[in-house]
């Protein structure tokens, strides 16, 4: 059982990690009926801001904080896009990823270590669970924060926005700030993850991103088939995400289908939930 | 509804304690067992790996077990398995294929030998620091002596477009020092990036445009598009170099890492290591052997012709 344990904690800590994405998904996707392409750009972004902090002597947490305004500006930068340019939406996702690559680049380099740079984690090195008890609690604060704000007034016009906006229209607020606001958060959480994982793994990668979204939309998705709060489930979704991808890991999978597992597992969850609504409505009719 | 969580969660972690129980043997002593993370599937990554697994093979006999994972380019994949890696003890040496690979091992294997093939610039990377357990062979093509071969072969040759993807760590590092050495020689150059495979069509019009020879660093972008660049380079009559080998028919001269021999090196360094008990970081880096290939057709087409000093450190194709 030794040899169990170790796994496990990685995985909690991806799946903590992942959380942050699937929330962003969730708020995007879900909440403001958005798909935002760019979450998946800003997560490189992110990355490329806090290593580039790291390397210039930034605190680590200031620089995680660099990272999710960077991430906030990019999503704005996407809403405006899509409410005064009129860009499709899904465009104006992509549009922004393909020009975030550059500026990643140009941030923090094709390719750089952290070195020695000191990370939130360097401090906790002594405890194998120090750094997952950080990822847990920053996950589940994050959480509850939008938890709590979903519930205020602001929160709770950005929902209905997603749902109708004529009706947000008619209390007389603006939809086009609160479509702009929803994709700021989102892609600050991106950011956020991206900033954790650069200082998580030691170093920054352009291509860090790759396959970010639909880990996140997997995750996503089976936050969904056991809903009572999404924030939460965000974590549980994510965890359970990297659990089937550590299970794949372990069986060691040809590789190459990997990608094809990941598919795969989102049509089956979507299956799962077809059938589970039609169980449903079966007995309200009965 | 959170019983189906718990249900789910417990499930899930079951089958995963099943897997790991019964794939993984009890660490046995007269097996050495290497686990092999490759970043991605590139032929040159592919021959480091079959260049390992043969020489470790010949070295350690049948007494060998390996476990090989593949990350498929991303770098949340290649986390996952350095850390199942680590969970495994019965795993006593590591082969990381390219530098994501390498930096994954390195964030969780802190005790364990590591050995790297196809890694640029390990020490930028900080993988040679006080108290590490990495060695390994780097792939970093001798820049200065492939620009010095281009000058006699293309002693006319006043201006060189640089054909690279600036999102690959690789290609910029080698570029860096293709200018270097260019402007030893007196060859004014220009920069040509293509950020995608859609790019490098345009990228190598604008190069053959722009240039009298075409130069390419070990570039996984360019060389996956490398069909498109050689039709549009034939068509300008342009003659192209790469820095690296393996394409049948083309480049004037392929200047190359041999990739297979640089698993061969970081197969013996492993031996090293587990076997003899040397501290990896008394294993210095090993540099890569390079091989020049010149291809006939192209050097009767632009009329040009190899000097003596030249025939013996070059092959003809």
């Amino acid at each position: 059982m030794l040899s169990f344990l170790p796994v496990v904690v990685g995985i909690l800590e991806r799946g903590f990690i992942g959380a942050f994405i699937v929330m962003a998904i969730y708020l995007a996707s879900r909440v403001m009926k958005f798909d935002d392409f760019s979450i998946e750009g800003t997560f490189g972004l992110g990355g490329a801001v806090v290593a580039w902090s790291l390397l210039h002597n930034t605190n680590p947490w200031l620089a995680l904080l660099l990272g999710c305004i960077a991430g906030g500006i990019s999503g704005c930068i996407t809403g405006l896009l899509h409410t005064k340019l009129g860009l499709n939406k899904l465009i104006a996702g992509i549009v922004v990823t393909t020009m975030l690559f550059s500026v990643s680049i140009n941030i923090g380099g094709a390719n750089v270590a952290l070195g020695n740079a000191p990370t939130v984690f360097s401090a906790l090195h002594n405890s194998s669970f120090a750094s997952l008890i950080l990822l847990a609690s920053m996950a589940l604060a994050v959480a509850f924060i939008f938890i709590w704000y979903m519930k205020t007034e602001s929160g709770f016009i950005l929902k209905s926005t997603g749902i109708n906006e004529q009706f947000v229209t008619s209390l007389g607020k603006s939809v086009p700030l609160y479509i702009t606001l929803s994709l700021i958060m989102a892609n600050a959480l991106s950011a956020l993850a991206g900033g954790i994982f650069v200082q998580y793994s030691g170093f920054f990668s352009a291509f860090g991103n790759v396959g970010i979204l639909i880990a996140a939309l997997a995750g996503c998705m089976i936050a969904e088939l056991i809903a009572i709060n999404m924030f939460i489930m965000a974590l549980f979704g994510s965890i359970i995400y990297q659990l089937i991808i550590a299970i794949t890991i372990e069986l060691q999978v040809e590789p190459s289908w990997q990608k094809l597992i990941t598919g795969l597992l989102i049509v089956v969850i979507l299956v799962v939930k077809k059938l589970e609504n039609k169980k449903i409505k079966g007995s309200v009719a009965a | 509804m959170s019983k189906k969580i718990l249900a789910l969660l417990l499930g899930l972690v079951a089958v995963l304690a099943a897997v790991i129980l019964l794939k993984r043997n009890k660490p046995s002593t007269d097996h050495i067992t290497i686990g092999i993370l490759q970043t991605a599937s590139f032929p040159p990554l592919d021959e480091s790996k079959q260049g390992f697994i043969s020489e470790i093979k010949k070295e350690l006999g049948d007494k060998v077990i390996i476990i090989e994972q593949n990350a498929q380019g991303s770098m949340t994949q290649a986390q996952a398995i350095a850390s199942s890696f680590k969970a495994n003890k019965s795993i006593s040496g590591f082969y990381a294929i390219a530098t994501p690979a390498v930096q994954a091992l390195k964030s969780e294997i802190k005790t364990r030998p590591i050995a790297f093939a196809a890694v640029t610039d390990p020490i930028g990377l900080h993988l040679r620091e006080e108290g590490l357990n990495i060695t390994g062979a780097t792939d970093k093509a001798d820049i200065e002596k492939q620009i010095s071969i281009l000058k006699i072969l293309l002693p006319n040759v006043k201006k060189v477009a640089l054909l690279y993807n600036p999102g690959e760590t690789n290609s910029v590092i080698l570029v860096k020092q293709m200018k270097i050495a260019l402007e030893k020689y007196g060859i004014t150059y220009q920069d040509n990036g293509a950020n995608s495979q859609a790019d490098v069509a345009a990228a190598a019009q604008h190069a053959v445009q722009n240039a009298q020879a075409v130069l390419i660093p070990t570039d996984n972008t360019i060389a996956s598009a490398f069909p498109i660049v050689r039709q549009i380079a034939d068509k300008a009559n342009i003659p192209v170099i790469t820095t690296w080998t393996g394409e049948s028919e083309g480049p004037l001269m392929q200047f190359g890492v041999n990739y297979e021999n640089s698993g061969v090196q970081a197969a013996q360094l492993m031996k090293k290591m587990l076997v003899d008990g040397i501290k990896p970081m008394d294993l210095p880096i090993v540099a890569p052997t390079s091989s020049i290939i010149i291809s006939k057709k192209a050097l009767e087409k632009y009329g040009l012709e190899i000097p003596d000093s030249l025939k013996d450190s070059v092959s003809l194709m």
